[in-house]
């Protein structure tokens, strides 16, 4: 009993840590997929063998999940 | 946002695969507040590299188009009045006002976005306590803590694990403190969010064996070489990361951060309760707590991402 209370005492540690960033992000993958067109992003994908790896990499790491 | 894969090269959509699931600005900012400014930026640099990696690897070894250009999913991201086909840009663009569109793209953030992250989360942060309860505080700095062997168990770990970025975070940060090298910590941020025991499977469908042994290999092999250059990176700026473990949400003052706690727990009481639900329901089935043992729905979704990989990526990310 102790011991589930030391450990929900770190989660809410880590949650308290964690909140304002967490709505953070999520206001902003909020506002991305709302304001961002997906248009204008595929046509700058094309077809190259690197250039279009390079384009996909680089959209992909604010894109969230 | 569904890029949908008709068209793109298959390198591109492997980086697209590696990077969306590995990085995103919810998983950053996490980041930020549990772990340090090095490793927040280490991250996504990390997962763009490791994408690019596997994505030139896979035009390298097998090139081909296939078929038509890309065709983006244009249909209104606001209310779906229009499909973004049978209807002109230019008409569209004055459908929505600015406010209008700013609930809409909360709405998806709140319900959608985290919808799908909020029960995993809550699963991080309880393994988080787990582990800085349970875990000796000497255990990693004794065995394991750092190198090579450290990177390889957090790879075995990670590779077949189904967790999200932003849900992966908490446990990442909860190893650090027990003396796990940020490096080895990295790896596990890596290859935890990228590969599961279920994308394995979808992936060998639609892109072939040899598509996926070469998405896996560089996966592995990036997430590693990049662990051992941040360890090399700490030692060089002379900072510890265990002890700027934690350090970011200080800036802010505990009312702030009891506020956003209440507030991020409303609105995850009811997809984690319904995600609780399912896996009660589940029960009479069999292995109801097995986290890879996915939903009917989830399962659709994958049965989707067959037909459709670059589109179900977002949709198969409740997986989170």
């Amino acid at each position: 009993m102790v011991l589930l209370i030391k450990v929900l005492s770190e989660s809410r540690h880590l949650l308290l840590d964690a909140a304002v960033y967490i709505l953070f992000g999520l206001l902003v993958s909020g506002l991305f997929r709302v304001f961002l067109n997906p248009n204008s992003i595929a046509r700058h994908l094309g077809n190259g063998r690197f250039s279009s790896v390079f384009k996909a990499a680089l959209i992909g790491v604010p894109i969230p999940l | 946002m569904s890029l949908r894969r008709q068209g793109a090269t298959q390198g591109a959509t492997t980086a697209f695969l590696i990077s969306t699931p590995e990085s995103g600005v919810d998983s950053i900012a996490v980041t930020y507040a549990m772990m340090d400014p090095v490793m927040t930026v280490a991250r996504p640099a990390s997962a763009f590299l490791t994408a690019f990696v596997a994505g030139v690897a896979e035009n390298l070894f097998s090139f081909r188009k296939n078929g038509p250009p890309a065709v983006p999913d244009l249909t209104c991201p606001v209310d779906g009045c229009c499909d973004g086909i049978h209807c002109d840009p230019r008409v569209h663009r004055n459908h929505h006002s600015f406010n209008e569109k700013l609930w809409a793209g909360l709405k998806f953030a709140v319900t959608d976005l985290w919808g799908d992250m909020a029960p995993w989360f809550f699963l991080g942060l309880l393994l988080a306590g787990l582990i800085t309860v349970l875990i000796p505080n000497d255990l990693f700095s004794r065995h394991l803590g750092s190198g090579l062997p450290a990177m390889l168990l957090m790879l075995a770990v990670g590779i077949p694990l189904y967790i999200c970025a932003t849900a992966s975070t908490p446990i990442a940060a909860a190893l650090i403190l027990k003396g796990v090298s940020p490096g080895a910590a990295l790896v596990f941020l890596l290859a935890g969010p990228a590969t599961n025991m279920a994308s394995i499977t979808v992936l060998a469908g639609t892109m072939g064996k040899r598509a996926t042994a070469v998405y896996l290999g560089a996966i592995a092999v990036c997430s590693v070489l990049l662990g051992l250059a941040v360890d090399h990176v700490y030692a060089v700026l002379g900072v510890s990361a265990k002890a700027a473990a934690g350090q970011a949400a200080e800036i802010f003052p505990g009312w702030v951060q009891l506020l956003a706690a209440v507030a991020v727990v409303a609105i995850s009481t009811k997809p984690t309760v319904q995600k609780l639900k399912g896996l009660l329901g589940k029960k009479e089935l069999e292995r109801p707590r097995d986290m890879n043992e996915k939903s009917p729905a989830v399962k659709a979704k994958a049965a989707s991402a067959a037909v459709n990989p670059l589109s179900a990526v977002e949709s198969s990310s409740g997986a989170a």
